[in-house]
């Protein structure tokens, strides 16, 4: 049962996942594809060494404070066309997805009908986020598969290596679990699909903001620590080469945390639709 | 659990949202091989009742047993002798009828029979999509989804809406052959007609409050119908109405209420030549205040 559930959620989500994982993919060839023509064109570390730091904050966050990146043309591309905008895509994903585990079920009033099943509401709900799981697992491989392909056929400047490629997508793998399980959370408190996404995508701005004004005000620096977007840091692992393990920690403590109290919440909730 | 127990038990069940209390203290035995209606009109709790013997819900007080299950503590053994059908099937559109049934199947985990009987028993489409069908084949997707399901039990809350009367004879036939392979059918309607043609027992709930179980053919006896009847010319003011209450005549017309039976009526009125005959099925509200009148509970 639990099987047929995660495959049931899985085709209900299938074209999500494809045209996500497709986007991604076709995206990353096409950021490399481009990239010959742009070093000829743009001078990057220049061009943002030249912003304005709120700005330059804003496109390539803390990355630009690690001298590798600043020295690198092409890590400021990244940072600039990849990695500043990625987190946002599966952030989308995991507040849409995520908190569709409960809500869209809710919305749609077919949850009454599953939860009628000999199923607890615990497996219901780490089954769905098992899908959730799958899902952004094939669309982070989508991404990982495009760059892979993409930096080994066209940048031959700066090679980017095959496993700083895969850890950076186990961070974004990561960087949108936790995405999930906080509006999985905040649908279990609000079940109604309209307040669930709005408050999970509210909270996902917040952190952004937060995590960007805490790079500016040095008193409120501790402040960034409560934004998932500080331990998304994929041009310190192309730059350095080495996993970011304490931000993965974070981010899956984010995500083991969001998932128990979405699960302690859903159990006690009154299904009333 | 014991061996015998009832497939559904509930003790002083209460749940209340706010300050507004859906159900009070639902004490109610439902026995093996009945087609037990649950009666009573919109907002009277019958939905929240079912609900709660799902688990959907927490009672604000007393529980709930399925075949001695509590519903709460035991939520899933309860579950897996139980197949619901909600007052509306809500579907995924896009899918087909036939994918439906199939998927929700696989995914309830219960033992599946009769699909394809009950698909051609109620002439249901299967290869159409969802979305593409009528209020009244959804409903027949939803009948089908509840009742492919091989239980002992089956919670079904009016499953008739949107049917068509033909459809709705077949449907009241499948139920009597579940009844007869000693399953039991917990069906919830505010159609006293219907509790009237399917059910063995009724429970009558009002406002939250069970006021009352009755056997059908009991009810049947204390009901009241109202017949309207217009004459070809006026009707004599010696005809024998007997049994007939708040008569009220016009010039070639003539209303009244008859409790119970209308045999001696209607052979009453048969000596006359009547242009036209109305007789309407009264009110729930109707029912459950002559029902309470003529035991002077009122």
């Amino acid at each position: 049962m639990t099987a047929s559930l995660l495959l049931h959620t899985l085709r209900q989500r299938r074209l999500v996942i494809f045209w996500f994982c497709i986007g991604l993919f076709l995206y990353a060839l096409l950021l490399m594809g481009l990239w010959p023509a742009y070093r000829d064109i743009i001078d990057f570390a220049a061009f943002l060494e030249g912003m304005p730091e709120f700005m330059r904050a804003a496109l390539v966050g803390r990355g630009f404070d690690n001298p590798a990146v600043q020295r690198s043309g092409f890590y400021t591309y990244l940072g600039t066309e990849f990695a500043s905008w990625l987190p946002f895509v599966m952030a989308y994903f995991g507040v849409w997805v995520g908190g569709g585990v409960i809500a869209r079920a809710y919305g749609r009033n077919t949850i009454d009908l599953l939860l009628a099943h000999p199923i607890t509401r615990e497996r219901f709900l780490l089954t769905r986020f098992g899908a959730v799981t799958i899902g952004a697992l094939v669309i982070t491989l989508g991404s990982m598969i495009g760059l892979l392909i993409g930096s080994a056929a066209w940048v031959h400047d700066n090679p980017l290596a095959a496993n700083d490629i895969v850890l950076v997508h186990v961070q974004l793998l990561l960087f949108s679990l936790a995405t999930s399980a906080i509006t999985l959370f905040i649908a279990a408190l609000f079940l109604e699909p309209g307040r669930a996404y709005g408050v999970g995508a509210l909270i996902i701005v917040a952190m952004y903001v937060v995590n960007l004004v805490a790079q500016f005000v040095e008193a409120l620096d501790w402040l960034g620590y409560l934004s998932l977007f500080r331990y998304w840091r994929p041009l310190e692992q192309f730059a350095t080469g080495e996993f970011l393990w304490m931000e993965a920690l974070v981010l899956i403590g984010v995500t083991v945390v969001g998932t128990v109290l979405a699960v302690g919440v859903f159990r006690h909730r009154d299904i009333v639709t | 659990m014991t061996t015998d127990a009832a497939p559904i038990m509930t003790r002083k069940l209460s749940k209340s949202y706010g300050g507004v209390r859906a159900l009070s203290d639902l004490t109610l035995k439902v026995n093996s091989g009945e087609i037990f209606g649950f009666l009573g009109p919109n907002g009277a709790g019958k939905t929240t009742t079912t609900r709660l013997m799902l688990g959907l819900m927490r009672p604000t007080s007393g529980s709930a047993e399925i075949f001695g299950f509590d519903v709460q503590a035991e939520g899933p053994e309860a579950r897996r002798r139980v197949s619901y059908q909600p007052s509306t099937e809500s579907v995924y559109e896009s899918m087909r009828a036939g994918s439906y049934l199939k998927a929700f199947a696989q995914m309830s985990g219960l033992p599946v029979h009769r699909t394809d009987e009950l698909v051609e028993r109620l002439e249901l489409d299967t290869s159409r999509r969802i979305k593409s069908l009528s209020t009244g084949n959804r409903q027949k997707v939803g009948i089908v989804r509840a009742l492919q399901a091989d239980v002992p039990l089956y919670l079904l809350d009016e499953p008739t809406r949107g049917l068509d009367p033909l459809i709705q004879q077949e449907f009241a036939s499948i139920l009597a052959e579940y009844r007869d392979e000693g399953r039991t059918i917990f069906l919830s309607t505010h159609i006293l007609s219907e509790a009237e043609r399917l059910c063995d027992r009724v429970g009558i709930l009002r406002e939250g409050n069970l006021v009352a179980i009755e056997r059908v053919a009991t009810l049947t006896e204390s009901r009241v119908r109202r017949f309207r009847a217009r004459f070809a010319g006026s009707l004599p003011n010696d005809a024998d109405l007997e049994g007939a209450t708040a008569v009220m005549r016009g010039d070639d017309e003539i209303s009244f209420d008859v409790t119970g039976s209308v045999d001696h009526i209607v052979k009453t009125l048969a000596r006359f030549q009547v242009t036209d005959l109305a007789i309407e099925e009264p009110s729930l509200e109707d029912v459950f205040l002559r029902y309470y009148d003529q035991r002077g509970d009122t």
